[in-house]
């Protein structure tokens, strides 16, 4: 059993210097993790979207550090060790060469396509800590290939994993790693990220040793205590200068999913002297399809949240969300149980984000931003090569990003959660799949007015070029677009369009929609909200707007009224 | 022939490099012996600081064999925005590729982020109807009337235009033509097209190059052609050549031509001069530690050579164009040292050369790394920074002392303390940027150079357990130096997919003929003889699906046999930078490159004399590992080949000062390098 000395007992052991300099090194090893994975990754989504996070944790699984991946995965690295401990009995039962798997999302949230890999790492007999990792895999053998839009049960979403040892005291786990690529469609790259995620949890280890040998074990442990207390103290700060208060904002997502119902959110926040709660009550019910999600998923998405107005440029650590507390009742659409699918696990967080900024507008005026419609907005092509190979890519779609009080909204950017991911090159994508993209641009007149104005969102149009191809189409955020804060206009509503035969058909949602060839696909992202009046803004950028075409002589806001049925964001103080 | 490629009749060589405050030229003289000068940096008049700098040598232009120059004026064009009124013509369809570019962003929670400023705005891109399919089907043909149309417009409005089509990196013909009608109907405007620059796939990424390519290439056109002008009025007999981000150097006509190559013309002379003190001192692994002011660039030099990427990044503009490695951390003598919740932190904020460090006088208040060290000794009270600036002590104390209280230290502590902090935060920069390259620190020497260098460089040397450290001669002329031992030398690029293990071995030999026949003609166009000649082949490899690539070595024949070894070489080098591989699965060859190297002559330099070692100059109270000790200071030009001294000691001259602590040991050698070890 590893004996645990409560902090209290060495603080003479570590001054501040020695505590900066293992500060740098504990965030200089998870960069460095996160380069390794980065760049060794099989799968694009991973080495070029960077859909993939990495932390190292202490002997208790607190994060000593984590490198800025998908923000989305912010702060459940560890409830995979969690898990794994206590499946174990304790954490006397690790060894060194030990490597453990976990996807299951009511374990660890999100998706069964997200896999942590952790293992422990030993000093000498002495277990000091955790090197691990969640990254996406592109297929685990769910229904169909790609990320099915329709699942209704967990069952049909692929393997999923409780806390399994992958190697166990260095021997591989043959069985394992058969069962893992024998039920993949694509077994290569299964095991391609699988070791880019082993050997970036190799180089945590390392470097964690190294600084061991370095200080001791006394004075590492030491100054992570003190770096803890740091980050709760610069947190404490920054939340004790909100008035208290509860703030509330609610909204809605056009449905669940290809003819579901919409999916209602609600966010309350309470600001108590140094303390903030994000409670979820009242939120929907479970939907039928997968757009649900497990608790772990939603308390990384709050933390999300919290982190984007309370000290987004401090690295995070086990002392960041102390004085965060999360509230999402069982039953809803942010704590659902076996046997509910996730796939879609990610939309409803981005609404709930977007709310809770939402929700502080009047408390953090200057914090907060304009609405943004913060959704994936994924399109996904199915097909058959002329060669006869199978394909199957996927892309999330840019969006425009809510004003603020001192700036125009950033146009075409990719959603809060999902913070480094890229989009895919035309050129790319037109070499390796029958597939042409006649336009990708800035859709024009699509930002909120205001003093300053909203982002501009996406138009992406695609053609099939082969005799058949599936489409999986998945837009959001047109009943309620980025909403203007203060004063400023809404962004435009997202809309999607697929024509084919000289007849046009407005979509939102499509499930693996077969498509003959010639068919053309429109996707068009919604704007950002516009901040303060809009007769307020300043002429020459008014002028300038013109003149770069980012507004339009005369736009109407199309109607969605007929497609979804609508619900305007509603925020209120109590 | 020109001269310049003869050894025997070259006469002086000198190399001027341009930096923020001071234009340091290096001149070489038939007999091997150095002599430098600086002059004051004028800026927008590099070429009055140049030819003023050359004037301080004392040799007359008319005896200089060969002249070599690096320049920042493509890089302050870029850095403070002041390039050419640009515009851009586009696929039709695809006006914001550049102004979205990949839709990432860097700071992951920050929601108020914007990209960095583009270098034209939305109403300066300009779509034309034309349209290439992947596989090269022209599916619109170019709208040539409306190009000519839009050229006129282009002439009134603009000084430089990028042309950029989608698939232009294998399938040229448009954006050749359209350039060609653009520059026909307005003959003043520089025209890039992104072919020319960048023929790699991902259009983002060669449209950006393009579109920084254009956007420098004005700027840097009027002045090489105005300095070399002024030189050759002056009476220098061979062309100019200036240094470029590989590592090699090409006469300034190819310069215009090829602007971006000149991006990292000043900091790579740095690495350049490593490469060629390595081989002095027969060591093929270098770590190149550049310290100044406000900031801290680390290179490498592996297998004797410069480490070189395919492409960099430059404040959030992607470059796909070979560079030296330069990674840069915000740390210098100027890193703000504070208090934030309680602990200590020191940087990113840095007080640059304005206000300066407290110690400067020139009101500065906030404590930095450059006070620390001067509080510990281990910069002499009477030393003038840069030559001019005298130091107060008591001003850096003052500072010291109110962060000093806030955490409770004393100042000493806290001076010690903070240096620490730095030291360790370069190291894990050196760090990240080695191991992430599957290369372990440990068999590097360190070289450090510029002014706060190898001030830093032992304590950088025990952090990362490399055993020896050098301080070259002159390490504040370094780059200057360094440019004189650079080779001509270009990068060629060519896309091509194929998996290696089914192309027919004919069509990569083919490609590769095609591209060395282009090389040698570059070559020659700057006057190499074909017996200087050298060029290497290499080719761009990922496992199948993958988008990083890594660069393997090509054989001069290119067969079956010799494609399944280059294949052997991926897996091989893929284990080394990742720790895995994977040779069940298919390799693909993405591009095909030949680098044209024209082998320039390194002359020989005469040996210093040895010397019997001189009494210390003086004395200094110096601080280390907590312990103040009495500290030999010794003035470096009196020292002698072979000449040792044993730390504590500092090692004085213009402009640098290197320490030795306790337990090290520094030895001249007959080059004229400080060679730092551990006292055995």
């Amino acid at each position: 059993m590893t004996t645990i000395s409560p902090s209290a007992n060495l603080p003479s052991l570590v001054d501040p210097v020695t505590v900066e300099v293992i500060r740098n090194a504990l965030s200089s090893i998870a960069r460095q993790m996160n380069n390794n994975l980065a760049r060794s990754a099989y799968t694009p989504i991973i080495y070029e979207m960077k859909d993939c996070s990495v932390g190292v944790f202490d002997r208790r699984g607190r994060l000593l550090g984590q490198s800025p991946g998908l923000p989305m995965f912010l702060g459940n690295l560890e409830t995979g060790i969690k898990v794994t401990t206590e499946k174990l009995g304790g954490p006397e039962h690790y060894r060194p060469g030990d490597v453990f798997m976990v996807n299951d999302p009511y374990l660890v949230g999100s998706h069964t396509y997200d896999v942590t890999i952790f293992s422990p790492i030993f000093h000498g007999e002495r277990l000091i800590g955790f090197g691990a990792t969640k990254a996406h895999w592109l297929d685990i053998g769910a229904k169909e290939a790609g990320r099915p839009v329709d699942t209704t049960e967990i069952y049909q979403e692929g393997y999923r994993f409780g806390p399994t040892y992958v190697y166990r005291a260095g021997e591989p786990q043959t069985q394992v790693l058969d069962y893992l690529t024998r039920n993949s469609r694509l077994p290569r790259s299964v095991w391609g990220d699988l070791h880019a995620q082993i050997s970036a949890c190799r180089t945590g280890e390392r470097r964690l040793v190294a600084l061991y040998e370095r200080f001791g074990a006394d004075v590492v442990e030491a100054a992570a205590e003190e770096i803890y207390a740091q980050c709760e103290r610069l947190d404490r700060e920054a939340v004790s200068r909100i008035p208290d208060g509860v703030y509330r904002a609610e909204g809605a997502m056009d449905s669940g999913g290809p003819g579901q119902p919409p999916v209602p959110v609600k966010v309350a926040v309470t600001v108590s002297g140094d303390r903030m709660s994000i409670d979820l009550t009242g939120s929907s019910g479970p939907t039928a399809g997968s757009v649900n999600s497990p608790l772990p998923g939603t308390v990384a998405g709050a933390r999300l949240a919290y982190k984007c107005l309370i000290n987004p440029n401090v690295p995070v650590t086990d002392g960041t969300f102390r004085n965060l507390t999360i509230v999402a009742p069982p039953d809803t659409v942010f704590n659902v149980a076996e046997p509910h699918a996730t796939i879609y696990y990610y939309p409803p967080l981005g609404l709930m984000i977007d709310l809770v900024i939402r929700a502080l507008a009047d408390a953090l005026p200057d914090d907060v931003v304009a609405g943004q419609p913060a959704d994936p907005m994924n399109v996904t092509f199915v097909g058959v090569r002329a060669d006869g190979s199978r394909y199957v890519t996927g892309e999330a779609t840019a969006v425009g990003w809510g004003a603020s009080s001192a700036a125009d909204g950033a146009n075409g950017m990719i959603n809060y959660g999902a913070g480094d991911l890229k989009n895919y090159p035309v050129e790319v994508l037109e070499t390796r799949y029958p597939i042409r993209v006649h336009r990708y641009g800035l859709r024009e007149g699509s930002g909120g007015p205001g003093r300053f104005r909203g982002g501009l969102g996406i138009i992406r149009e695609y053609e099939t070029l082969a005799e058949q191809t599936w489409l999986s189409l998945w837009l959001e955020r047109s009943a309620l677009p980025g909403w203007g804060l203060h004063g400023g206009g809404d962004g435009a509503p997202t809309q999607g369009e697929i024509e084919s035969d000289g007849v046009t058909e407005a979509v939102l949602k499509v499930g693996a929609r077969p498509l003959r060839k010639g068919t053309r696909i429109r996707v068009m992202t919604g704007g950002g909200g516009g901040y303060g009046p809009p007769e307020q803004r300043d002429p020459a950028k008014q002028d300038a707007d013109h003149a770069d075409g980012y507004v339009q002589d005369s736009y109407e806001m199309p109607d969605m009224r007929g497609i979804v049925g609508f619900a305007a964001p509603d925020a209120y103080r109590s | 022939m020109m001269t310049q490629t003869q050894s025997d009749q070259v006469g002086y060589r000198v190399a001027v490099d341009i930096g923020g405050t001071f234009t340091d030229a290096v001149c070489l003289s038939p007999e091997g012996t150095v002599r430098p000068a600086k002059a004051l940096s004028i800026p927008g008049m590099q070429d009055s600081s140049v030819l003023e700098a050359v004037e301080r040598i004392g040799v007359g232009l008319a005896e200089v064999g060969d002249f070599i120059h690096g320049t920042t004026t493509a890089l302050n064009a870029l850095l403070e925005r002041s390039g050419a009124r640009l515009a851009m013509v586009v696929t039709r369809g695809f006006r914001d590729v550049y102004e979205i570019g990949r839709a990432s962003r860097p700071e992951m929670y920050n929601i108020h982020y914007h990209r960095p400023p583009m270098l034209l705005r939305r109403r300066d891109v300009f779509e034309v109807a034309e349209r290439v399919g992947a596989d090269g089907e022209v599916v619109l043909p170019l709208d040539e009337a409306a190009v000519t149309a839009l050229a006129a417009r282009l002439a009134a409005d603009y000084e430089a235009v990028a042309v950029c089509f989608l698939h232009a990196h294998r399938f040229t013909g448009h954006e050749r033509r359209a350039k060609e009608l653009i520059s026909a109907a307005a003959p003043g405007l520089a025209v890039v097209a992104s072919h020319e620059v960048a023929p790699q796939w991902r259009e983002y990424e060669r449209f950006s190059t393009t579109l920084v390519s254009a956007y420098v290439t004005p700027k840097i056109g009027d002045y090489l052609s105005r300095l070399e002008t002024r030189l050759a009025v002056g009476g220098l007999p061979v062309p100019l050549h200036v240094m470029q981000s590989n590592g090699g150097v090409m006469t300034a006509q190819m310069g215009v031509r090829r602007a971006v190559q000149t991006l990292f013309s000043g900091p790579v002379g740095g690495t350049v001069a490593g490469v060629a003190i390595g081989a002095q001192l027969g060591v093929d692994r270098l770590i190149c530690v550049d310290m100044g002011g406000t900031s801290f660039d680390v290179s490498l030099v592996v297998n004797g050579a410069a480490d070189i990427d395919a492409e960099l990044e430059i404040e959030g503009h992607p470059v796909l164009t070979p560079s030296v490695i330069m990674h840069s951390l915000g740390a210098g003598g100027g890193s703000i040292i504070h208090v934030e919740s309680g602990g200590l932190r020191v940087g990113p904020e840095s007080a640059g050369a304005s206000p300066g460090p407290a110690c400067y006088a020139r009101g500065g208040e906030r404590p930095t790394i450059t006070d620390a060290n001067l509080l510990l000794g281990r910069i002499p009270e009477d030393t003038r920074m840069a030559g001019t600036v005298a130091l107060d002590r008591a001003a850096a104390e003052r500072a010291m002392a109110r962060a000093a209280t806030e955490l409770g230290l004393d100042v000493t502590r806290l001076a010690a303390g903070a240096v620490a902090v730095a030291d360790a935060a370069m190291a894990d920069a050196i760090r990240e940027l080695t191991v992430a390259r599957g290369i372990d620190p440990r068999e590097f020497d360190l070289l450090a150079f510029g002014g706060a260098g190898p001030l830093h460089a032992v304590a950088l040397a025990e952090e990362l357990a490399i055993p020896r450290v050098i301080v070259p001669s002159a390490p504040g002329t370094l780059s200057a130096w360094g440019m004189l031992q650079a080779d001509v030398r270009h990068d060629l690029v060519r896309a091509f997919f194929a998996v290696a293990a089914r192309v027919p071995a004919g069509r990569v030999a083919e490609e590769l003929r095609a591209l060395r026949v282009e090389a040698r003609g570059l070559l020659a166009a700057e006057n190499v003889s074909p017996a200087q000649m050298v060029l290497q082949s290499s080719a761009d490899l990922r496992y199948a699906g993958q988008e990083y690539t890594l660069t393997v070595p090509l054989p001069e024949r290119v067969d079956g046999a010799a494609l399944g070894e280059v294949t052997e070489l991926f897996h091989a080098a893929y284990q080394e930078r990742y720790g895995h591989s994977n040779p069940a699965e298919d390799v693909e060859i993405v591009n095909l490159r030949v680098a044209a190297i024209g082998v320039r002559p390194r002359p020989a330099m005469p040996p210093l004399q040895a010397r019997p070692l001189p009494a210390p100059t003086r004395w200094a109270r110096t601080v280390f590992s907590g312990e103040a000790h009495d500290t030999a200071v010794h003035d470096r030009t009196e020292l002698g080949a072979g000449s040792r001294v044993i730390g504590p000691c500092i090692v004085l001259e213009t402009g640098c000062t290197t320490l030795v602590p306790p337990g090290w040991q520094a030895t001249l050698t007959e080059h004229g390098h400080l060679i730092l070890e551990r006292l055995t």
